[in-house]
């Protein structure tokens, strides 16, 4: 019985410090992590909050997305909607993005329309075709001049009407996009 | 001897008695054994035939009472305690003689010691139980926790599923930066004004009741230029031209050769006007 106190209390000690010793450490452990994730909770809804509201304020435009298509099909479908021929195209050159352009969010393609031998009314409807057909291709600029080589109307006109002389135009079109590795997910 | 007692008493003169220096040692009950051997050599029987205990007087020297074991070991009722009656005078002792109880050590009554084990084991007991107590509560955390991690980590990636590839939460900083510059650049950037609103308004304003010979048109969001060629008074001219809704006429320029005059003229946004 005189060794009994002795091996019970060894028995106590070494049982209980092996079971604290198994048992605490995994708790701690886990509390630091639920503790960690419940931080990290907190941070992302912060951070989520401040991404959507920075999307949510980005203009209308950088919901477009560039379109891989050429533009000059478009151009001749603006052209057969106006009722015009293919051969009042003079020429299209369409510029890329400058460089630099293409590692910011957005880039700004250009392009230069000339059309020659149309009148007025006809400059009109291919306009409304395009801004019908192409909404993206803003018309940046208008350069209307009559025709060099001819400057005597097709038909006759009423006095100061210069509706059917035919005219020159150089369109400049404009489209800004986001680029694909700038935009929005 | 008081043999029916739970705590008799023995005259002094049954005991062996004894004073030994022993600083520093201020507990009552058996000899440590330094001082036993120091006891021993004053002992008038051999230490292995005596019991003693002691206690202290307070000045660094030790009252020791000892007995021999055949007679402590005879006592047949088992008695609690066994105390001199009388501390010798001539020792000078101040101490209770109840201090000097015999049945310490190994003359202890037996149902003390097996109290006091008994109080041991107990002990050890509650000790194991509490530790195994903590431990359970400590695997019942463990599990909550780990849940709670669990569950915390599943919704962190719920919340950044729609912004960050797999809802992976390293990538949150970069999006974040990302979606920042993006913010500010775009702020900066807005699409060219259309053009051709401009020119159906111009056309619209167009004075057709003056004869005119138009000879080029430049028409942009933000300026507007046209050369006219004018027969006659150009004032008739200018004055039936009108600007569009939201831009103002700036001076026109005239160059005039004969009967004809050439007019520049250039128009502007108007201040604060909407485009």
């Amino acid at each position: 019985m005189r060794s009994s106190v002795p091996l019970a209390w060894a028995a106590a000690l070494l049982g209980g410090g092996a079971a604290l010793l198994v048992t605490v450490p995994p708790a701690r452990s886990a509390r630091e992590r639920a503790a960690a994730a419940c931080a990290e909770l907190v941070r992302a809804e912060s951070d989520v909050r401040e991404i959507m509201a920075l999307r949510a304020g980005l203009p209308e435009w950088t919901r477009r997305r560039p379109s891989d298509a050429a533009l000059a099909p478009s151009v001749s479908a603006a052209l057969g909607a106006a009722g015009l021929s293919a051969s009042v195209l003079s020429s299209l050159t369409v510029n890329d993005p400058a460089a630099g352009e293409s590692d910011a969010p957005a880039a700004r393609r250009r392009a230069t329309l000339a059309l020659t031998s149309l009148t007025l009314p006809e400059l009109g409807r291919f306009l409304r075709a395009w801004r019908e057909r192409e909404p993206d291709w803003v018309i940046a600029s208008l350069d209307i001049g009559p025709e060099p080589d001819r400057t005597r109307p097709r038909r006759s006109a009423a006095p100061g009407v210069a509706e059917d002389l035919p005219l020159r135009a150089m369109i400049g079109l404009e489209a800004l996009f986001m680029n694909n590795a700038g935009g929005l997910r | 001897m008081n043999g029916v007692s739970s705590s008799p008493s023995w005259p002094a003169e049954r005991f062996y008695w004894s004073v030994v220096e022993a600083p520093g040692w201020g507990r009552c009950g058996p000899l440590p054994e330094g001082v036993r051997a120091v006891f021993e050599e004053d002992a008038p029987l051999p230490g292995d035939e005596l019991h003693a205990v002691g206690a202290p007087l307070g000045d660094g020297r030790l009252l020791v009472c000892a007995a021999r074991r055949a007679e402590l070991g005879a006592l047949e009722s088992g008695p609690d305690s066994l105390v001199p009656a009388a501390i010798p005078p001539e020792l000078g002792a101040r101490v209770s003689p109840e201090r000097l109880n015999l049945l310490v050590g190994a003359f202890e009554p037996a149902r003390f010691r097996r109290a006091r084990q008994r109080r041991h084991l107990l002990a050890a007991a509650a000790l194991l139980a509490c530790a195994a107590l903590v431990s359970v509560g400590a695997v019942r955390r463990e599990r909550h926790w780990s849940r709670l991690a669990e569950d915390r980590v599943r919704r962190t990636a719920d919340v950044l599923a729609g912004v960050v590839p797999g809802g992976r939460p390293e990538l949150v900083p970069a999006e974040l930066a990302r979606a920042r510059q993006v913010n500010r650049w775009c702020a900066g950037q807005a699409p060219a004004p259309d053009a051709a609103p401009i020119l159906a308004a111009l056309l619209k304003a167009w004075p057709v009741g003056v004869a005119c010979k138009p000879q080029a048109l430049t028409i942009s969001g933000f300026a507007i230029g046209c050369s006219v060629a004018v027969e006659g008074d150009p004032a008739l001219f200018l004055g039936a031209l009108t600007p569009p809704a939201g831009w103002r006429l700036e001076e026109p320029r005239l160059h005039t050769a004969g009967s004809v005059t050439r007019l520049t003229i250039s128009m502007r946004p108007a201040p604060g006007a909407p485009r």
